[in-house]
């Protein structure tokens, strides 16, 4: 074995040229492989981020008439107690916080364009408790009251607005009377999530309740839980408390973590049908390029195999001399491959893809937004060496039968 | 002799002003209301409409054929080319709206009543206010001014009941043939949100009728939505299903 191994080796270092696009081509497919997944596996962790730290949370309760009629966001399905329920939902393990909330629907001017945008009503202190969002803010948080605002970042800048400058906000009341005001910009979120970069519209409830004549009215309350180490857990603990709250206020909705989650990877299991593609397309390229390689190595070697049997070595000692050279060349390609991916994943967790700046602010429909970064999975290492080494030696089989079939006479005069 | 004449000129001009405030007899407000709602009530009323609204970079022109029946049930059709087929339908405070392309029948609801209507500085909750002011407002004539010549009450409504759409409106009334010459309509903030002028009116034997109205959305520039209305035709005949969902999808 240790004198074939020696002339395989010898073997596919011959033909340098040719063993090197072979590699080169597996290391691609390989490392692409890797680096995708780095990207898509970033993608699903920012996105269940998203949806916890800044757009959800662990539980975001309302009642199931507002629920039902959620995409009109009325203001005549408030929450009966707030109070109340945010008093149980504290009682339960593993609460930390809870913040009331209102949504409502507006129109925002600058004076010269009027865009109808989806605005949240909110207590700055408790929903900073909940959610995420004054760590994206540049400028600064709601202090509550002041009629201050926080735009989205995108939002602002599609309506020529910065810092300081005054931003008209118009919207129905409860009542359904028309009213306006004039609020200064005092934050600019460009958060992860593009919703909220794109046309979050955020004002305190000192303001809303004068704009919109609330007189504490609330439509939904948020729930920050404590953070666990696996995602199953966190889905688990939303999805208990969820059903704790729906068991004790039968009127109530409570859409958990859990339910949103699972929701969005369902999304993300589409996604991951074309990094298979990716591979599958690039591991045929390096297929047949392994094949060509062993192939041309046999023909250009007809007349060493008539020796070599001829010397007293078995079929299948020429079959396993090519296969080690497709070994060969697989082990190198998939070491190759893996430190092609291993430079692609650090790239992508250490820098990051700008997306705004790689898509020229286009919107692609992705469920994240700024910078994404890659996510480490050594398992896709382990798969991407196998699937490299299996390919090569796959693709070796048939031209290593081929040349173990040779006549020892006709490979010898074969010229 | 120059100072006289100029002197003369002005006082002819505040003579005349004054003359044709005058002229207007006093009324209450809900009496001036009462006539102007006198104007615009019809049994049933068919007309072609023009919409052309000025997004200031470009303007946009819509052209529908539109039936009604009260102030509650009207039926609309575009028929420019862009929007061939388009229908609303308007029954109380409900709308529709009808995709020919897609032979779907939307109900226009939520938060989608408080967009522009057809890009328009009308909104869709705009189109759906019905009921007599009077019972909705409290109205009070502040005085009487002369608007593009028309000698005219100026009223201002003050909200009495919460569920109206402004909390204060400011109408120009004009005191000889009772049309709303220009309206102002006012957030509970006391911003002033949007403004309307009715650029013609027309005469259809006693009723004074405004034919081309001005409305403009003052949150955003640009020069507002002109609606021009032809071949207006009051008390029509209408089949039975004119006002149905049926008929909408047709």
């Amino acid at each position: 074995m240790g004198t074939l191994f020696k002339i395989a080796w010898r073997n596919v270092w011959r033909h340098g040229k040719r063993t090197a696009l072979t590699i080169i081509t597996m290391a691609f497919g390989l490392g692409l492989y890797i680096g995708m997944d780095s990207v898509l596996k970033g993608m699903d962790r920012t996105g269940l981020d998203n949806i916890i730290n800044l757009t959800d949370s662990s539980v975001r309760v309302s009642t199931a008439a507002y629920e039902e009629e959620r995409g009109s966001f009325p203001l005549d399905q408030p929450l009966p107690d707030p109070a109340g329920l945010a008093d149980f939902i504290r009682s339960r393990p593993r609460v930390l916080a809870t913040a009331e909330r209102t949504r409502f629907v507006g129109q925002l001017s600058n004076g010269i364009d009027a865009l109808y945008v989806l605005a949240v009503a909110l207590d700055p202190e408790d929903d900073a408790r909940v959610l995420d969002l004054p760590q994206y803010v540049e400028g600064s948080w709601l202090a509550g009251g002041g009629n201050e605002i926080v735009l989205g970042a995108k939002l602002a800048a599609d309506l020529g607005l910065g810092l300081g400058d005054w931003v008209t906000l118009a919207a129905r009341t409860r009542w359904e009377a028309q009213n306006a005001d004039d609020f200064r910009v005092v934050g600019l979120i460009d958060a992860t999530e593009p919703s909220i970069s794109g046309s979050g519209v955020f004002v305190s409830f000192e303001d809303a309740d004068t704009l919109l004549e609330l007189d504490g009215l609330r439509t939904e309350l948020i729930v920050r839980m404590e953070r666990r180490d696996t995602l199953a857990a966190a889905m688990e603990d939303s999805d208990a408390l969820a059903a704790a709250v729906e068991s004790r206020f039968p009127e109530m909705a409570a859409m958990s973590f859990g339910d949103v989650g699972r929701q969005f990877l369902e999304l993300a299991k589409a996604k991951s049908k074309s990094i298979t593609m990716i591979i599958f397309v690039m591991m045929l390229i390096a297929g047949v390029g392994i094949a060509n390689t062993v192939l041309m190595s046999v023909y250009a070697r007809i007349r060493e195999v008539g020796v070599l049997r001829a010397f007293g070595l078995h079929p299948k000692d020429i079959t396993r001399l090519f296969l080690i050279e497709g070994g060969i060349i697989g082990v190198v390609g998939a070491a190759a491959g893996l430190l092609v991916g291993l430079g692609i994943d650090l790239f992508f967790i250490r820098v990051g893809m700008p997306l705004e700046a790689m898509m020229g602010g286009i919107d692609m429909g992705l469920p994240v937004g700024g910078t994404l970064y890659g996510e480490w999975n050594p398992d896709q290492f382990a798969v991407a060496a196998v699937v490299g080494i299996v390919v090569a030696l796959i693709s070796s089989w048939s031209p290593a039968k081929k040349a173990s079939r040779l006549e020892v006479t006709n490979a010898l005069r074969f010229v | 002799m120059r100072k006289t004449i100029q002197a003369t000129l002005v006082a002819g001009i505040f003579a005349a002003a004054l003359a044709a405030q005058e002229a207007l007899p006093e009324l209450a407000g809900d009496e001036i209301m009462r006539r102007v709602d006198a104007n615009l009530a019809a049994g049933s009323i068919a007309y072609s409409g023009v919409m052309e609204i000025d997004l200031g970079h470009r303007t946009l022109r819509k052209e529908m054929r539109v039936v009604a029946q009260g102030q509650d049930r009207s039926f609309v059709e575009f028929v420019n080319p862009e929007d061939e087929g388009v229908r609303y339908l308007k029954i109380g405070d409900e709308l529709w709206m009808y995709f020919p392309e897609e032979g779907d029948t939307v109900k226009i609801s939520g938060h989608l009543l408080k967009e522009g209507m057809m890009g328009s500085d009308l909104s869709y909750e705009d189109t759906l206010e019905s009921g007599a002011l009077t019972d909705k407002y409290d109205i009070t004539v502040s005085g009487t001014e002369e608007l593009d010549g028309r000698p005219c009450y100026v009223l201002e409504l003050s909200a009495k009941v919460r569920d109206v759409s402004y909390e204060r409106q400011k109408f120009w009334v004009d005191g000889q043939r009772f049309v709303v010459l220009k309206s102002e309509m006012y957030a509970k903030s006391g911003k002033l949100l949007k403004e309307s002028r009715v650029l013609a009116v027309k005469a259809f034997g006693k009723r004074w009728y405004p034919v081309t109205v001005m409305m403009k959305d003052l949150l955003k520039k640009g020069g507002g939505t002109v609606f021009t209305m032809t071949d207006v035709r009051f008390d029509v005949s209408l089949p039975d299903d004119m006002f149905s969902l049926r008929r909408l999808g047709r």
